[in-house]
């Protein structure tokens, strides 16, 4: 994953400065420095720095005897700190990339998204509900009266809070809460 | 010179003493303790999601409630690191080496008292620091022109990305992401729209909030779950709050007096260089104190001045990087970068004049640092059992209250959805960053200070004719820009002369 998001960067940074450059001007007609002038150079600077690291890590690859797409690639790389401090503890390397939980990423990620569609739709209050049951249904199996009496009381705490005594009204859904 | 120092502290007693202003500050330091408390939740990330709810209150009182926060959590983040080895916060990394041995050997009472108190010595000789140093360095300042604040801006960002080590590269990419974030928008100076793709959502440019609150809150959040927090079983070294063994022996007072004093300077001094911060103030304040004892070897088997100098370290820095954010409004970390954010939102112009213009907000700030310290020391001896009682929550329940007060709070900044989508992305960037080794600091900081580098980079080139020699004429331009000339070239000499060597050291 390391070389994708590298590549990602690289070819972002791409097309912010040619974006840029195509739609704002370097210099005035004046001559002096205009709206384009330090994108121009932040954009410069962005393609030599993520360029050299997407060199960097092809180089690590080749020398690692991985492809793009291979597994090692493809899988999430943690930074070298925290593989030193987790192998500290006395793991091993495999170790560690065994107690990754990339999944469960994807799950909070994709609940995250659903609570941002389901509050215009369903309301502030009924939308933290439905995400926390959610949520805690598959992080935290089998306790269902925790996870239903927690799902009930932190979503009306916050609407309290937010709603009621800060006065930072919440969105209103179908049913009216 | 005293006698201004106590005037000025007396000026800023009266301002933050107030019923109002010191129910926010309990709360704030409570608050900051908590957060401190729970990995992979920092100080920046707690500011950024308060943010919101400190919209019904008074600017000073508000800031000051976010500042209880900002260093609340370095007591707090104490806690986890001496009872279940984890530090709560970056900046209380060097506190498991020696802390959690002490709690190993039974010693986690008196191990948490001598935390506390280091703490408290350390964050208030920080606080007598600033009075002296910050309008000091305000009238100082004043005579700055453009050239010199672009140089400061990017002293502090280079500073930001050095410390990075091996990761240089990826700090000067996030530190850039930063400054492209900060152009979408209207172009101050000839109203042009940049990178706003027609959208009127982005007329008025990204807001820092949102981003901040993603990068730090969900960001981290993210990781955390990556690593599998979650899943861990907490297991808490047991302590017993009623037994005499709680308290701290004569001879941990009398070993640590000078420790506590060292590491609050180094501490301070380091928190004071933009860029630097706590972090890396707590690691100095310690290995300086292995260094000269007399015997290295007990350190990192349960040394009580090994936890009392990055402690006294970590608080007396915490209370440094507020003397370059009030006195040239140059934020030197990415709590403080959202603090600086803060300011602004609350229409405070950060910069010398400050200090000068404001100085009921300046003064009440610091006298409530001073407060501050010391609600925090009576809470973190009194209140150990009901904080310990908190490392006792699985993270999975944790996990739930983040993610609303992350979008809840992203949503109600300006009811809008595309600043709540904002948030997700950003917290989707602010996770690939921290797994590859990328700066969330350094992005929020860019993004803080983006407009103000741009148009201090023009203005210079304005007045100069586009000549870069206004960087070395005037004496405080050119010793800025030797300083930075050698911090990016002489890495690169010494690699060229040792070779290897130099990397390994590095390292």
């Amino acid at each position: 994953m390391r070389f994708w998001f590298s590549l990602g960067l690289f070819v972002f940074s791409f097309a912010y400065f040619f974006y840029g450059m195509n739609t704002l001007n370097f210099l005035t007609p004046s001559g002096r420095p205009g709206p384009g002038y330090f994108p121009g150079l932040v954009g410069v600077g962005l393609i030599l720095v993520t360029g050299i690291n997407l060199v960097k890590d092809i180089l690590v690859m080749r020398e690692s005897g991985a492809t793009i797409f291979s597994l090692s690639a493809l899988s999430g790389t943690t930074s070298v700190s925290q593989e030193v401090m987790d192998t500290d503890k006395g793991d091993t390397k495999a170790d560690v990339q065994q107690n990754h939980h990339p999944k469960d990423v994807m799950i909070v990620v994709s609940l995250v998204a659903a609570l941002i569609l389901m509050l215009t739709h369903l309301g502030g209050l009924l939308s933290m509900v439905v995400f926390m049951l959610l949520l805690l249904s598959v992080m935290n199996p089998r306790m269902w009266t925790k996870n239903i009496s927690y799902s009930l009381l932190l979503p009306l705490f916050l609407y309290l809070l937010f709603d009621v005594w800060l006065n930072a009204s919440l969105p209103i859904g179908i049913f009216g809460i | 010179m005293l006698a201004d120092m106590i005037a000025n502290l007396g000026f800023g007693l009266s301002v933050a003493i107030t019923p109002t202003n010191l129910l926010f500050l309990m709360i704030g330091a409570f608050v900051g303790m908590i957060v401190g408390l729970f990995p992979g939740f920092g100080p920046a990330a707690g500011i950024a999601v308060l943010i919101p709810m400190t919209f019904g209150l008074e600017p000073t009182t508000a800031i000051i409630m976010l500042a209880g926060i900002y260093y609340g959590s370095m007591y707090g983040g104490t806690i986890t690191s001496i009872l279940i080895n984890t530090p709560g916060e970056s900046a209380t990394v060097a506190s498991t080496l020696d802390g959690y041995p002490l709690a190993q050997k039974g010693r986690a009472g008196p191990a948490l008292v001598m935390q506390a108190i280091a703490s408290f010595v350390g964050g208030t000789i920080g606080v007598i620091l600033i009075c002296a140093l910050a309008p000091t360095l305000a009238g100082f300042a004043a005579s700055f022109g453009p050239s010199e604040y672009f140089l400061i801006i990017f002293f502090g960002l280079l500073l930001l990305t050095t410390m990075m080590g091996e990761n240089k590269l990826n700090g000067i990419v996030s530190a850039l992401l930063g400054f492209v974030i900060a152009m979408v928008g209207v172009d101050v100076m000839s109203g042009v729209q940049r990178f706003t793709f027609g959208s009127s959502e982005l007329i008025g440019g990204i807001y820092f909030v949102p981003v901040a609150i993603g990068l730090f809150g969900i960001g981290e959040l993210l990781y955390c779950v990556y690593i599998g927090q979650h899943k861990k079983e907490v297991k808490r070294v047991k302590l017993s709050f009623t037994s005499s063994d709680f308290w701290p022996d004569k001879k941990d007072y009398t070993e640590s007096k000078y420790t506590v004093l060292r590491g609050s300077i180094i501490g301070f001094i380091a928190g004071v260089l933009p860029g630097s911060g706590a972090t890396i103030g707590s690691i100095l304040g310690y290995s300086i104190e292995k260094k000269i004892a007399k015997d290295p070897e007990k350190f990192g088997k349960g040394e009580m001045r090994g936890l009392v100098a990055p402690e006294a370290a970590n608080n007396a820095a915490s209370s440094g990087a507020m003397v370059p954010l009030l006195s040239l409004g140059i934020p030197g970390s990415g709590a403080t970068a959202v603090l600086l954010g803060a300011f602004m939102m609350w229409g405070l112009q950060p910069g010398p004049m400050l200090i000068i213009n404001d100085p009921g907000f300046v003064w009440g700030l610091i006298a409530s640092m001073y407060l501050g310290n010391m609600v925090l020391i009576l809470l973190s001896i009194a209140a150990i059992p009901l904080f310990v009682k908190f490392l006792d929550i699985p993270y999975v329940m944790v996990l739930p209250i983040v993610v609303l007060l992350c979008v809840i709070g992203t949503y109600t900044l300006h009811f809008s959805m595309v600043e709540t989508w904002m948030l997700l992305v950003a917290g989707l960037l602010g996770f690939c960053m921290k797994l590859y080794g990328y700066s969330p600091a350094a992005t929020v900081l860019a993004l803080v200070l983006g407009s103000m580098a741009e148009e201090n980079l023009l203005q210079s080139l304005i007045i100069s004719g586009g000549s870069p020699s206004i960087f070395f004429e005037r004496p405080i331009s050119l010793l800025l820009s030797l300083i930075v000339i050698t911090v990016i070239v002489l890495p690169v000499v010494l690699r060229m002369i040792f070779g290897k060597r130099y990397e390994k050291k590095a390292l």
